[in-house]
């Protein structure tokens, strides 16, 4: 029976991995134990269990539920050989059947509901998935693809000068002064602690004095680049300024939006050394037509708590040229704008001659801008930077 | 140290005597925590109550609470030991006309009696029990502090240069609180157990209120439930947890306000509110006539 089970999580196991949950053989090692230690045969704790041991982040968690509910309560295909499911239908108890349509009812009186972004399985609706069973677990998963995935190409040309300004961004901000004391030769303070140590070689006499002061904080950026068709060819300059920016800077952001949005910066981070990486994205999030205020509210609910901050500047690559609502891009725009450093606009529109940022959601955006610049003035030296210093 | 069984049901039903009212999930964390000795990583909204597990289980353990609160800044020396300088130099000053070869002087004042325990070093030092030890809102010490706790949560263990590796002889119960101001790093999470907390569903925040102000009116506590549901509904900056509805709940019964109007939900709006954008927002609605009918 243990050799079944053993079994059944380790292929568990590989499927969360597949679609992309970080498991390693530490953690189908942790869930054995785990399930040694909680009462196999009520459900709920099974389903806890493996879910607290093998999830680390709630994004995780929505996939964990997802994968859990078709490889433990479907029969599935795999390699020519019949699974049986280790739970029925029926098992799947009336307390988390509630406790799903509330959270569906309550994301629904939200604001408004949004597809997770670099979710697939947001995507699929439940009678997809009522329509997906008797297939596979793969081919079932594969559903979850709804359109084409498309590789943007991130040029090689004017590399040097995309570089040479993403460095001069990184290493020219200062924003603020951090607050941990730091030893440094030319302090505030005394640094008794190293004073001391110092002066223990000499028998406690203090010869010199060992000095502490705050360091300058680095900069964090958030690039949030528009992928939609009016920004064709300006989208992959912008690719290139983040994968640039992404090699100088401690920490870098990098989302794409088109209809929708889609965190890039793991596929970014995934790419080591030189090599550029290889992005895979959906049509929502590239090329399409363009809904600032939607992807702009949806980077704010998301991910607004954790990535916005003071040392946090916000860069967006835009033509402003937006065919949702205004609504949004304005509240989206203010709480940018209130939690982070600075806020920077780069319009492919501006290098135009006589352009007037008279577009709807251009002129929403503005009043919320520090810096409002053409993208051909990434090659041509960061004097705006003293604006937000 | 208490015993409590070790099944999930005895869990649940000692944080429920000791006014915590938590859901399977939760107790099955804590379960986990007491099985497989690994630290439990706590993720919600603020006020949902994550740092109170910690203290009840401290309570319900019968044991220790040793805290540790994050901050920007925080460095290893706060968070787990310091040496006392001024001790040691009066010390060698004391001894400035004895025998002793620098290398003994050394060692004397390099000895546990000049040794300040912070809470990381008091949670693995204690010889007769194992603490909870709580650090709470992790998220908020820098990367490096972050990079440190790693060999602590793997192995609780400690290495001080002077003394070397000190071995925790009960582990403790580690609870680590995260408000995601910033992401944590993946080494992090993969040493922990994670669970995240959400906003309460109405039934079991109905349960809460009643648990710990035993003498509320149900028919207040009811308003306030189905008040607050739909007040985190709304975009709001700061959105109230549970914290915000027992504090609210217990203002209203300071005030002897056995129900809820416009206006009482006016002059009582600092408990909820914590932001002037969500003040206003909430007041506009309020004059809406959104509290009209169902409440």
């Amino acid at each position: 029976m243990y050799r079944v089970l053993s079994g059944h999580i380790l292929r568990f196991c590989r499927h969360l991995r597949q679609n992309g949950v970080n498991v390693g053989p530490g953690e189908a090692m942790d869930a054995l134990r785990a399930l040694e230690a909680v009462d196999m045969a009520d459900e709920r704790d099974f389903h806890s269990a493996l879910r607290l041991v093998l999830c680390s982040n709630p994004e995780e968690q929505e996939k964990f539920d997802r994968i859990y509910r078709l490889y433990f309560h479907s029969q599935y295909k795999k390699d020519g050989e019949t699974g049986v499911p280790l739970f029925s239908e029926e098992a799947h108890t009336g307390h988390e059947k509630k406790k799903e349509e509330l959270t569906t009812q309550r994301e629904n009186g939200k604001r408004q509901e949004r597809q997770a972004p670099g979710s697939a399985f947001a995507a699929l609706s439940n009678d997809k998935m009522e329509e997906s069973k008797g297939f596979s677990l793969s081919a079932r998963l594969a559903l979850y693809d709804v359109s084409s995935p498309v590789t943007p190409r991130i040029p090689q040309e004017k590399e040097a000068e995309m570089l040479k300004s993403a460095r001069e961004l990184s290493h020219q901000l200062r924003l603020r002064k951090s607050r941990r004391w730091k030893p440094m030769k030319h302090g505030v303070r005394p640094d008794i602690r190293k004073t001391f140590r110092r002066s223990v070689a000499y028998g406690g006499e203090v010869l010199s004095l060992a000095r502490k002061g705050k360091p300058p904080c680095q900069a964090e950026f958030v690039l949030l680049c528009d992928g939609s068709r009016s920004m064709a060819g300006i989208a992959e300059m912008m690719l290139q300024f983040a994968w640039a920016l992404t090699r100088s800077a401690k920490r870098v952001e990098t989302f794409l939006f088109s209809t929708h949005l889609k965190r890039v910066t793991g596929q970014f981070k995934l790419a080591f050394g030189k090599t550029r990486p290889k992005l895979s994205v959906q049509g929502t999030e590239w090329g399409g037509s363009t809904r600032i205020g939607e992807s702009l509210d949806a980077f704010v609910s998301r991910y607004g708590s954790r990535l916005l901050n003071p040392n946090t500047i916000v860069i967006i690559a835009s033509d402003g040229l937006d065919t949702g609502g205004i609504e949004e891009l304005e509240v989206a725009m203010r709480i940018i704008r209130r939690k982070a450093a600075g806020v920077i606009w780069l319009n492919p529109l501006l290098s135009l001659p006589g352009y007037l940022p008279e577009a709807r959601g251009m002129k929403t955006a503005l009043p919320y801008i520090d810096v409002f610049t053409s993208v051909d003035s990434l090659f041509s030296g960061l004097r705006w930077l003293k604006s937000i210093r | 140290m208490r015993r409590i069984e070790t099944n999930i049901m005895s869990i649940e039903q000692a944080f429920r005597e000791q006014g915590y009212v938590t859901d399977r999930s939760t107790a099955t964390a804590l379960h986990l925590v007491k099985a497989l000795k690994k630290p439990l990583l706590v993720e919600g909204p603020a006020g949902v109550g994550k740092t109170e597990i910690a203290k009840v289980l401290a309570r319900v353990l019968d044991t220790r609470l040793i805290r540790l609160q994050c901050y920007e800044g925080l460095d290893v020396n706060t968070a787990l030991y310091e040496w006392n300088y001024q001790k040691q130099l009066l010390h060698l000053k004391l001894t400035e006309q004895s025998k002793m070869t620098p290398a003994e002087r050394e060692a004397e004042i390099f000895s546990s009696d000049f040794l300040l325990r912070r809470p990381l070093l008091e949670a693995i030092s204690d010889a007769d029990a194992s603490p909870v030890l709580l650090i709470d809102e992790v998220d908020r010490a820098d990367e490096e502090f972050e990079a440190f706790l790693l060999e602590l949560l793997a192995e609780f263990q400690i290495t001080v240069p002077e003394l070397g590796t000190l071995r925790a002889k009960h582990r403790p119960y580690v609870i680590l609180t995260s408000n995601r101001t910033r992401d944590l790093s993946e080494a992090l999470r993969r040493r922990c157990l994670y669970h995240w907390i959400s906003y309460p569903e109405p039934e079991k925040e109905k349960e809460i209120l009643a648990s710990r102000l035993p003498g509320i009116d149900t028919r207040l506590a009811g308003q306030i439930v189905s008040i607050m549901e739909r007040i985190r509904r709304m975009p709001l900056d700061k959105i109230p947890g549970v914290a915000e509805s027992l504090d609210w709940a217990h203002a209203l019964t300071v005030l002897h306000q056995g129900e809820l109007n416009v206006q009482t939900v006016k002059e009582t709006l600092g408990c909820i509110a914590k932001d002037l954008e969500d003040w206003k927002q909430i007041e506009q609605a309020l004059e809406e006539g959104w509290m009209s009918g169902n409440v």
